[in-house]
């Protein structure tokens, strides 16, 4: 059994503007102590498919079908008092800017020591103790002294620290990283991959990672989600999507990245750009700026098929486009 | 004769209360050619920005001077400074707070026309062949910023920074606010200009990739100083400046299994309010001596056309 299990999930916003499918039929799943990186383009729907399994979507927003489970327990039909208990304890989330979570007006250490309390029952002499240690665990240099400052009088790669610190202070067995790194420079982002791979690797806690860049995901991954248009289109190990993409988005994805290595040639990119919620195209979302649509493309949505063990892809061609067939013909020309 | 130099350039800002100020821009000096395009990277509050704005004179440096073609245009302003600010444009890198919510497609492309005094006759056709010319079609002028996507606004951005020929462009982080597949028609895009055009460009970014991808030579600015420059060949290859080679090790590559030897920096850049002494990046670096605490290494050329500020390496 998955720790983690995602089926059919809708998530959609009603707006004046109309109906915003965010999250329009997500099913994914996370093993203990398994990292799953979610990959998509802004739109895609990665942060309110994480909000939604933390049970924090915002208003106007809600789930509208399908479930969400964590160890075998059914996350909707629970109370809001169990669902409390299990965020923090055992599911956690960092988001990418700290300071929408961070309390302004109260000390760090203060903060990281208030879970301790609720959900340990931490003495508030333990909690502060605690929360020093978990500062000097997630590498902040000083931490009895940081513990007494307020979040301002921090870096952004501090409070980073801070707010993983605060996400792992009771031991959660599921960490959802939403965009944790994309707001820092790239050297205090590899600090912040290192201590979560290391952290992971002493706790053994699982992780959902959504990022957009799909340096980071070649980097944490031990499998990948990719997103587009509220839909996963699709999931395979990291070593199988980095190495034989079958879905044509997200081929496009990996041949839009400029390489460090060079020689420098001209990138292939993808045509056009991310739909909107409330205009989906219809049949295959992607069809629009995919170079393989078909007729079929246009009017009939592709199920998710596995293309290879532990390999799944919505495509109607992803039997034709293997590791081996870069030539398919395209369904344009 | 390089299109455009700057030598000892040097911008302090008044820093919030007290007085104080803050060194953003500290003896740079740095040159473009004719049809060349210049990278400048590094992480943020490094003064990237900063120089590209003192470049453009959209900013009055504290010290240094800046000449365009040869002729020193640090002193000018006004009528004098005109002619020169049609060679030199700029492209932002938020599309949608650079472009005037309210004003058409066609009226954004006819401002700087009319700035610059170009006859009105020309104007229609000239609106025309920017829009092809950056992918959008003529069809779009009479549409508002918000009808487009994040990309097709970099495109207007582009177009408008194109409108009256420049020769010189600074283009700030033009790609990083867009998406990635969107990011690959943009400087695909600026690629093709530059061929067609002619265009120098100096591309600030912190995307290391996107700088290797553009630029034939790369500048490399930690707190304010060029700590390196190279050929792009040469400088992501043979990386010399301690900074610059973890700033390239830290750089993740969509690579699955490549587990590189990573340098991992210690801490935080330094604000820019409290610059370490001798040199900048001395805090931080895994070989600093005690020489390095005391003196601040000038650039010194290790081989023809390669520089670095390092007195270890
Ligand atoms: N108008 C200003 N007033 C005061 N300080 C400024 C001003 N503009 C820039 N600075 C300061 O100068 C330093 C360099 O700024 P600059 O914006 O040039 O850096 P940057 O490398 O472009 O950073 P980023 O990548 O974050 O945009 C920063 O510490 C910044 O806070
Ligand atoms: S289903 Fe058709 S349009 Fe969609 S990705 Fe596959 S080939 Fe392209
Ligand atoms: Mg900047």
């Amino acid at each position: 059994m998955a720790l983690l299990e995602i089926k059919d999930l809708q998530t959609w916003f009603e707006t004046e503007a109309g109906v915003v499918r965010a999250v329009d039929g997500v099913s994914l799943a996370v093993a203990e102590g398994e990292t799953v990186a979610l990959v998509g383009e802004s739109g895609s729907g990665k942060s309110v498919l994480s909000l939604s399994v933390m049970g924090l979507v915002p208003p106007p927003g809600r789930v509208v079908s399908g479930s969400v489970s964590y160890a075998g327990r059914d996350l909707a039909g629970m109370s809001e008092r169990d669902r409390r208990g299990l965020r923090g304890r055992e599911m956690a989330m960092i988001f990418q800017d700290p300071m929408t979570s961070l309390n302004p007006v109260i000390r760090v250490g203060e903060q990281i020591a208030e879970p301790l309390r609720f959900h340990l029952g931490l003495s508030r002499r333990d909690a502060r103790k605690r929360a020093v240690e978990l500062l000097e665990e997630v590498g902040l240099p000083d931490p009895a002294e940081r513990a007494k400052a307020h979040p301002h009088a921090l870096s952004g790669g501090m409070r980073q620290r801070v707010m993983i610190a605060m996400a792992i202070a009771c031991g959660p067995k599921l960490l959802i990283a939403d965009e944790p790194t994309t707001a820092l420079d790239v050297t205090v982002q590899a600090q912040i991959l290192d201590l979560l791979r290391d952290l992971q690797k002493r706790s053994g806690m699982a992780m959902l990672f959504v990022t957009h860049d799909l340096g980071v995901v070649a980097e944490i991954a031990d499998r990948v989600a990719v997103l587009y248009a509220g839909k996963v289109v699709e999931d395979a190990s990291a070593g199988d999507l980095f190495d034989a993409p079958r879905m044509p988005y997200t081929r496009g994805l990996l041949a839009s990245v400029p390489s460090l290595a060079g020689p420098v040639s001209r990138l292939t990119g993808i045509d056009g750009s991310v739909p909107s919620g409330i205009d989906r195209p219809s049949g295959c979302a992607f069809h629009p700026r995919c170079s393989f649509a078909l007729d079929l493309c246009r009017n009939v949505e592709p199920r998710t098929e596995r293309a290879a063990p532990g390999h799944f892809v919505r495509c109607h061609r992803h039997e034709e486009l293997t590791p081996e067939s870069s030539e398919v013909h395209s369904g344009i020309d | 004769m390089a299109l455009i130099e700057a030598r000892g350039l040097r911008k302090d800002f008044d820093a919030p209360g007290r007085g104080r100020t803050v060194t953003a821009v500290d003896g740079v000096n740095l040159r473009v050619e004719a049809g060349e395009v210049v990278g400048l990277v590094g992480e943020s509050g490094s003064g990237k920005s900063t120089v590209g704005r003192l470049l453009l004179r959209l900013l009055e440096p504290t010290a240094g001077e800046i000449l365009f073609r040869g002729q020193d245009i640090t002193a000018l302003d006004g009528e004098s400074l005109r002619p020169f600010r049609r060679e030199m444009q700029m492209v932002f890198q938020d599309p949608y707070a650079s472009l005037n919510r309210r004003m058409r497609v066609s009226d954004i492309l006819e401002e700087p026309l009319r700035v610059h005094g170009v006859p009105k006759g020309d104007w229609e056709s000239r609106i025309e062949d920017l829009l092809v010319m950056v992918g959008l079609g003529p069809d779009v002028r009479s549409r508002f910023p918000h009808e487009f996507s994040g990309g097709q606004r970099q495109r207007i951005g582009i177009a408008r920074s194109l409108a009256v020929e420049p020769s010189f462009i600074v283009a700030d982080e033009p790609v990083s606010s867009l998406d990635v597949s969107v990011q690959a028609q943009v400087l695909n895009l600026l690629a093709d200009l530059r061929a067609r055009l002619g265009l120098a460009m100096l591309f600030v970014a912190h995307d290391l990739a996107v700088v290797r991808h553009v630029a034939d030579r790369v500048l490399v600015m930690y707190l304010g100083r060029i700590v390196e420059e190279a050929t792009a060949d040469v400088l992501f290859a043979d990386p010399v400046h301690p900074y610059t080679e973890a700033l390239l090790s830290a750089a993740p590559v969509p690579v699955v299994g490549v587990r590189r030897d990573r340098i991992v920096l210690q801490g935080d850049i330094p604000s820019p309010m409290a610059i370490p002494s001798g040199c900048a990046f001395r805090t931080r670096c895994h070989l600093a001596e005690a020489r390095c605490a005391e003196e601040r290494p000038e650039l010194e050329e290790t081989s023809p056309g390669h520089w670095k500020a390092c007195w270890v390496r």
